[in-house]
């Protein structure tokens, strides 16, 4: 008896021993550079990176969150060199195109179309790292840039929030006329002004003008009559006082333009998504009682163009320097999948890429609506454009709510730059 | 006619042994400056002469392209206009309120020590943090400054002091000397305190007090130190960068550009570090000249002076 339980033994001892050899890989280290620095959104990488290692347990993640200022410049640098990380967050767009150009960027495309990882994402934004068919990157948050408006301020003037650009230009005069600033903008860091711009030439020069600018269709420059008519229409705002006073000098990051909002000077705001989370932090009654959200407003005899909006998001990529793409193309898949893109509402206000989320937060949920019933979405100019004329955009575009430079010289100054080094 | 002792003082000064020891300790220091300033100095001036976006692998040799561009580039002439007017501020403003600042301190005597770590205060405080401070006081609707323009009843001055082209600058330079005149102050009463006490005894018994006292002692005497100051003042003026990039980004437009906030946007937020390294080049180059002339310039005067010492 005891021989054939020592037997026994050494045999399951032996099998377990295999097994585990099996098992055992060579440990692995993957780097991921984002831009979260804030516990709670860096609490959300850390999940997706805990439920990560239940799966693939010798694999050793450093999450390194960097400032968002300092990030770029700490990239360009790495990935100029051979320290670059294996995963890092980046916003698509013609500046993610850079580093593909430069053959830096694995391509996912095989582990999104046979691999299934972006199979929770919403198709509407997953292309925002998708070049050619090809992809570089997924989505694991998105922002959008609608209306933020005090909606306690429209009901005492008995006003509609505008669904036609023609309304908005009404409502403005009457919130003027009463005293308030129609739009809080703070445009100290210049691309606040940016996304005025942005949807008023897309308003006027529909969803394809971007695109046929960027790739340089015959016909189609900076110069367009679009982008002339924004900026014509914005120094008009300008002039007739839909923003506030020197708005190039007032912050936005810092605060400067919300307080206007929370001191019941200004009516509304247009900036990204990532307000949400700025003003139920710092003012969680204001939030509660008079934050209301609303897309931009359609052209007069066009209805629809109310779904076409501006938004981006955060996209995660995978550099091509990285020794264990297996685990990295993995790791991706958590950060982008629904569990994610939950943590990422609840705990940090941010919008998830997957689609048929609701919410029970009335401003996140009209958030929510806009998205959903989006029918296009163009990318900020400042993520999308090529790198050399990014700010210029910004600069030139500053330059017209300050009513220092003239539509036609902002227009053309992007058309030279842009004929000088495409 | 050499004598022994000064024989003996030749040969010891240049002691082989004593150099190689004097080398050794030097080494560590001149290594990390070689490798990470000198090396990086030449590096840059070789990326000045191609086409390279920073992060490729590509890189094209163009020759003296990038600098022919530079000089086109209206760009970084607006931002050499401002560095200029940033160096004549600080050469105008900085040392002569340091200076009012050390007397005042030097003559107060009892607590000075309290007044001095007070003013002093702006020099410690983080430029992002001085930064967000006076973008808070700028604020042209919440700020403290357009506040108080209201109360004494100066409501038509209130203006949005970072927003315009017009004050931007401006406003930006009076938080530059805000933060830097302390620095100044600091190193006039260190010069200050060197100057001997029988000195201004004698010239008292001559009759030099109040004024006079200090133009014909104080000022005479202090001109090291005050070349120093205007020295560290005139190249950290040409190369300055953290407070604009804070308060500003270069804006609005382009009119708080300094030829480093414009070489950043170029080169690093544009990938054009080829480009952006020969603004590099050119900033070097503005601000080796603009020493030297300084330098040349105030040379005879303070030989002079030492002489007089």
């Amino acid at each position: 008896m005891k021989p054939i339980l020592t037997l026994c033994l050494a045999f399951i001892l032996l099998f377990g021993m295999t097994a585990v050899l099996a098992e055992t890989h060579e440990p692995v280290t993957l780097t991921v550079w984002h831009t979260s620095i804030e516990d709670n959104r860096k609490a959300v990488f850390d999940d997706a990176i805990a439920r990560f290692n239940q799966e693939y347990p010798y694999v050793t993640v450093n999450s390194i969150a960097i400032e968002n200022d300092t990030y770029k410049t700490k990239l360009v640098t790495a990935m100029g060199s051979d320290d670059s990380p294996d995963l890092f967050h980046n916003w698509g767009g013609g500046w993610l195109d850079a580093f593909i150009q430069e053959g830096l960027v694995y391509n996912i495309t095989d582990a999104v179309v046979n691999g299934g990882i972006a199979d929770e994402t919403s198709p509407s934004v997953r292309d925002l790292a998708c070049y050619n068919g090809e992809y570089y990157g997924l989505p694991y948050v998105v922002t959008i840039a609608p209306i933020f408006y005090n909606k306690t301020i429209f009901e005492e003037l008995g006003l509609e929030f505008p669904k036609t650009m023609s309304e908005m230009e009404k409502a403005c005069d009457t919130l003027v006329a009463n005293g308030y600033i129609p739009f809080a903008l703070g445009n100290s860091p210049k691309w606040p002004g940016c996304l005025e711009l942005i949807y008023r030439s897309m308003r006027y020069g529909g969803t394809e003008l971007f695109s046929k600018v960027y790739n340089h269709e015959e016909g189609y420059t900076f110069e367009n009559e679009a982008y002339i008519r924004a900026g014509q229409a914005i120094q008009e705002s300008v002039k007739k006082n839909y923003y506030p006073v020197g708005c190039n000098g007032i912050a936005n990051d810092a605060g400067g333009s919300r307080m206007l909002l929370y001191s019941n000077k200004a009516a509304m705001l247009m900036v990204t998504t990532s307000a949400l989370a700025q003003i139920r932090n710092e003012n969680p009654e204001w939030y509660a009682s008079n934050l209301a959200v609303a897309p931009y407003p359609a052209l007069d005899d066009k209805p629809e163009t109310i779904h076409e909006i501006v938004g981006g998001g955060y996209v995660m990529s995978i550099s091509e320097s990285c020794k264990n793409k297996e685990e990295a193309v993995a790791l991706l898949k958590y950060f982008c999948d629904a569990q994610s893109g939950k943590a990422w509402m609840d705990n940090a206000s941010s919008l998830p890429p997957q689609s048929g989320v609701t919410s029970e937060d009335p401003p996140i949920a009209q958030t929510l609506d806009i998205i959903n019933n989006a029918t296009f979405s163009q990318n900020y100019f400042d993520q999308a454009l090529r790198a050399d004329l990014i700010e210029l955009h910004k600069d030139t575009t500053q330059a017209l709510f300050g009513l220092d430079m003239t539509p036609e010289e902002a227009a053309r100054k992007m058309a030279e730059r842009d004929a000088e080094t495409k | 006619m050499v004598t022994n002792s000064q024989k003996l003082l030749y040969k010891k000064k240049y002691d082989p042994k004593e150099q190689r020891m004097a080398f050794l300790f030097v080494f560590p220091a001149l290594a990390v400056y070689g490798l990470y300033n000198a090396f990086c100095v030449f590096m840059t001036f070789f990326y000045s002469f191609h086409k390279w976006t920073g992060i490729s692998q590509k890189m094209d040799f163009i020759g003296i392209q990038n600098y022919i561009n530079a000089f086109q580039d209206q760009g970084l002439m607006l931002a050499l206009r401002n560095n200029i007017i940033l160096v004549v501020v600080s050469l105008g403003v900085q040392i002569p309120l340091g200076m009012v600042l050390a007397l005042l301190l030097a003559s107060i005597g009892r607590g000075s020590k309290f007044f001095r770590t007070v003013y002093f205060m702006p020099m410690l405080l983080s430029t992002v943090a001085t930064g967000l401070l006076w973008t808070y006081l700028y604020d042209p609707y919440f700020g403290l400054i357009n506040a108080v323009l209201n109360l004494i009843g100066l409501s038509s001055w209130a203006t949005a002091w970072l927003g315009q082209t017009k004050t931007a600058l401006g406003a930006v330079l009076v938080v530059i000397c805000w933060q830097y005149t302390p620095q100044y102050m600091v190193l006039l009463r260190a010069g200050m305190a060197g100057i001997p006490e029988d000195i201004y005894e004698a010239a008292a018994l001559d009759g030099a007090i109040g004024v006079r006292r200090f133009f014909m002692i104080t000022l005479p005497l202090l001109s090291g130190t005050i070349k120093t100051c205007a020295t560290l003042s005139l190249v950290g003026s040409l190369k300055y960068f953290d407070l604009i990039y804070v308060m500003t980004k270069g804006g609005p437009g382009n009119a708080t550009d300094v030829m480093a906030t414009y070489m950043y946007k170029r080169g690093f937020v544009e990938f054009n570090m080829g480009y952006g390294s020969s603004l590099a080049i050119f900033m070097l180059m503005v601000s080796l000249i603009l020493t030297t002339i300084f330098r040349t310039a105030t040379r005879r005067d303070y030989s002079g002076l030492e002489a007089a010492k």
